[in-house]
């Protein structure tokens, strides 16, 4: 690697290595699933549902190579490095990331349109609890939880009964 | 002459009371559904088409064109004031109206954008009344070679335009996003790709949720990771630039020209669409520019530009759309299938059929043109306010919105999924510098560019010769090369020796 780079500058060169690694890896297996495409009896090579995945496959490989090439010297990972990584999961930043993630996963995936029994929890519930939950974990110190509580409450059914009400938008 | 008169007449019979008032409710609907990311102009019309089903037929139009005006001027203001463009032709806008919020110059961005939307609006308008038929011919001289070039095209500067640094990561992103749109039955054949027996890619991956995914899930998990309002904007008037319509055009009037030109000319183009044009637009301005180093940074140029040009593509797009009856965008799809439900047979035979539609719907344009104007003054007003709202509350606001976007359109659980799933992918590309709006239009133009390439292929059983013989072939093909070539070292340093010299 080169000497007389910033910190920034090398992370960001290690950054664009292992994403174009990536993202050659995953040109190297969409042409291999393209390859892979039925194609028809009677069509000739041009028709073949395959061609076109086929050209952008190849296309998405080559600047993918280049760009590996361009930061080929991004591949060394010092111990530092690994510390710095190490830190970064350990940090505040990265649990909240999780937190904000994780609350959005939940509400799409387990409370919209959430059956207990014959029991389906509404929409204006799935997301007052989506809302409280997030907005509580992430307000600031001294602000009041009973203020987060009345604004969930109130964002929730002006959402709900406006948009499927008034605006008639189906929602999830 | 003729059309002039007849305009003129439309004008005198639309502006009742009743109507303006019904034009201002529809256009403001259609700010309204553009700015929430997810709800598109095209989204807006498919709901309304059926609703307005029973309505006499001037005051459906009177809704429609309302909404879809409002719709494409609507996605701009959530691109600018929190980096999510509410409709794909707002992406480019997000590149130059975002930094200006955030650099306390949120109000001066929506009255900028608020004015080059009103302003290529006219020009659209000015194009669809007086110049349908020679357009219409130009028009017709694009086949499918041209289209699958021009596809390619539209990907390729997009990711030029888009990256800090290395173009090659904006063409990456831009062939990842065709390599994606490639998922579900193919248009051809119908044979399914990348399906994997799941029933729920048999229909490909719907773009709405992803661009959402992409532009917004970022956007969220960054902001409650950060613990900040993006920045929030400072609308305390410490920065303030008075933004005043003859001023605007006084000093960007080569940038406003241009714009409208070439916003309405891809309008035309069937199939294309605002985005696009939006893109292209942005790209000539900034390559025109005295400061192209501003661009991507918060330039008043880029989003006159962007702006200018997706809403001239309006007026571009109705004009295939009522002689052809071939939809110029998206939306222009949608208005299709509501024009028929009101016994409106747009085609070659509307002109001896109605010789009065076209000037009627360039009339319905220059006054919705102008009630967006007046709503958007208004907007302006109200509208940066909402950058002070504390992060905590805002951005679990905005993926609750979010949401209702990507599901919307198809009421189908699956797209919360494309959303969700786009939004990691959407975060670590952020991390990488690798641009989202490179993927949304590869997702949006892939399957023009593959059906379109198949056909060319097929007419001439093969052979690749009529896309280096047709002109306008080898004019995109130019284009793309030249984009390309122009990202490097030898171009730069070629430019740099013919400078010196």
């Amino acid at each position: 690697m080169k000497e007389n780079l910033t910190p920034e500058e090398r992370r960001e060169l290690q950054l664009n290595f292992w994403g174009a690694l990536a993202m050659s890896v995953f040109a190297v297996a969409y042409l291999a699933a393209s390859v892979a495409i039925p194609n028809i009896s009677t069509a000739q090579w041009y028709d073949s549902p395959s061609l076109f995945p086929i050209v952008i496959g190849m296309m998405l490989l080559i600047c993918s190579l280049i760009y590996l090439w361009q930061n080929r010297q991004g591949w060394k990972i010092s111990p530092d490095d690994i510390e710095q990584i190490k830190k970064y999961f350990r940090s505040s930043t990265f649990l909240r990331l999780v937190i904000a993630a994780g609350t959005l996963a939940v509400y799409v995936f387990v409370l919209l349109g959430l059956r207990i029994g014959s029991f389906r929890l509404p929409y204006e519930a799935a997301t007052f609890i989506y809302l409280f939950v997030t907005m509580a974990y992430f307000r600031p110190k001294g602000f009041a939880i009973w203020k987060i509580a009345l604004i969930s409450v109130v964002l929730s059914v002006v959402i709900g009964y406006g948009f499927s009400n008034f605006a008639k938008i189906p929602l999830p | 002459m003729t059309t002039l008169l007849q305009m003129i007449q439309s004008l005198i019979q639309l502006a009742t009371p009743f109507n303006l008032i019904l034009l201002l409710v529809s256009t403001c609907g259609g700010i309204l559904i553009g700015a929430l990311p997810g709800l598109s102009a095209t989204m807006g019309i498919a709901l309304l088409a059926g609703l307005t089903y029973t309505m006499p037929q001037d005051m459906a139009m009177i809704v429609l064109i309302g909404i879809y005006v409002g719709g494409i001027y609507g996605g701009s203001i959530s691109a600018t004031l929190i980096g999510i463009p509410g409709t794909g032709s707002a992406a480019a806008t997000t590149l130059d109206g975002y930094p200006l919020a955030k650099q306390g110059l949120g109000r001066e961005a929506l009255s900028t954008v608020t004015i080059a939307s009103f302003i290529g609006t006219l020009i659209g308008m000015v194009f669809l009344a007086f110049l349908t038929p020679t357009l219409q011919d130009v028009a017709l001289m694009f086949a499918s070679h041209e289209f699958a070039l021009l596809a390619i095209f539209g990907v390729t500067i997009c990711g030029t335009l888009t990256t800090e640094g290395s173009p090659l990561k904006g063409w990456i992103a831009g062939f990842f996003g065709l390599a994606l749109s490639c998922v579900g039955y193919e248009e051809l054949f119908s044979v399914p790709r990348f399906t994997y027996n799941n029933v729920a890619l048999y229909a490909g991956i719907a773009f709405v949720p992803a661009m959402i995914g992409l532009f917004g899930v970022p956007n969220i998990f960054d902001n409650l990771a950060k613990g900040t309002t993006a920045e929030s904007a400072d609308v305390s008037g410490e920065k303030k630039i008075k933004i005043g319509i003859i001023g605007m055009v006084k000093s960007n009037l080569a940038n406003i020209c241009r714009s409208g030109l070439l916003g309405t000319a891809i309008g035309a183009i069937p199939g294309v669409g605002e985005d696009v044009a939006a893109w292209l637009s942005y790209d000539t301005a900034r390559r025109s520019s005295k400061e192209p180093e501003k661009f991507g940074k918060g330039s008043f140029e880029g989003i006159i530009a962007s702006e200018c040009a997706n809403n001239a593509a309006i007026g571009g797009a109705l004009i295939p759309l009522l002689s052809l009856a071939i939809p110029g965008s998206p939306p222009s799809a949608v208005l299709l299938g509501a024009l028929q439900l009101h016994g409106i047979r747009p085609g070659p035979m509307l002109t001896f059929d109605q010789p009065e539609f076209i000037p009627y719907m360039a009339a319905l344009l220059l006054l919705a043109s102008f009630l967006m104007r007046f709503s958007g003054w208004g907007i302006c007003q109200i509208a940066p306010k909402l950058l002070r709202v504390p992060f905590f509350i805002l951005m679990p606001v905005v993926g609750v919105l979010s949401i209702i976007g990507a599901y919307a359109l198809n009421v189908n659980m699956f797209d919360l999924t494309i959303m969700f799933i786009f939004g990691v992918i959407g975060y670590f590309f952020t991390k990488l510098k690798i641009p989202a709006a490179p993927i949304v239009l590869g997702l949006i133009l892939g399957n023009m560019a593959d059906s379109n390439f198949r056909r060319a292929l097929q007419a001439s059983q093969g052979s690749f010769s009529p896309f280096v013989t047709r002109p306008i072939s080898i004019l995109v093909l130019f284009l793309i090369f030249f984009t390309m070539f122009s990202q490097t070292p030898v171009y730069k340093s070629l430019k740099a020796k013919l400078k010196k010299s």
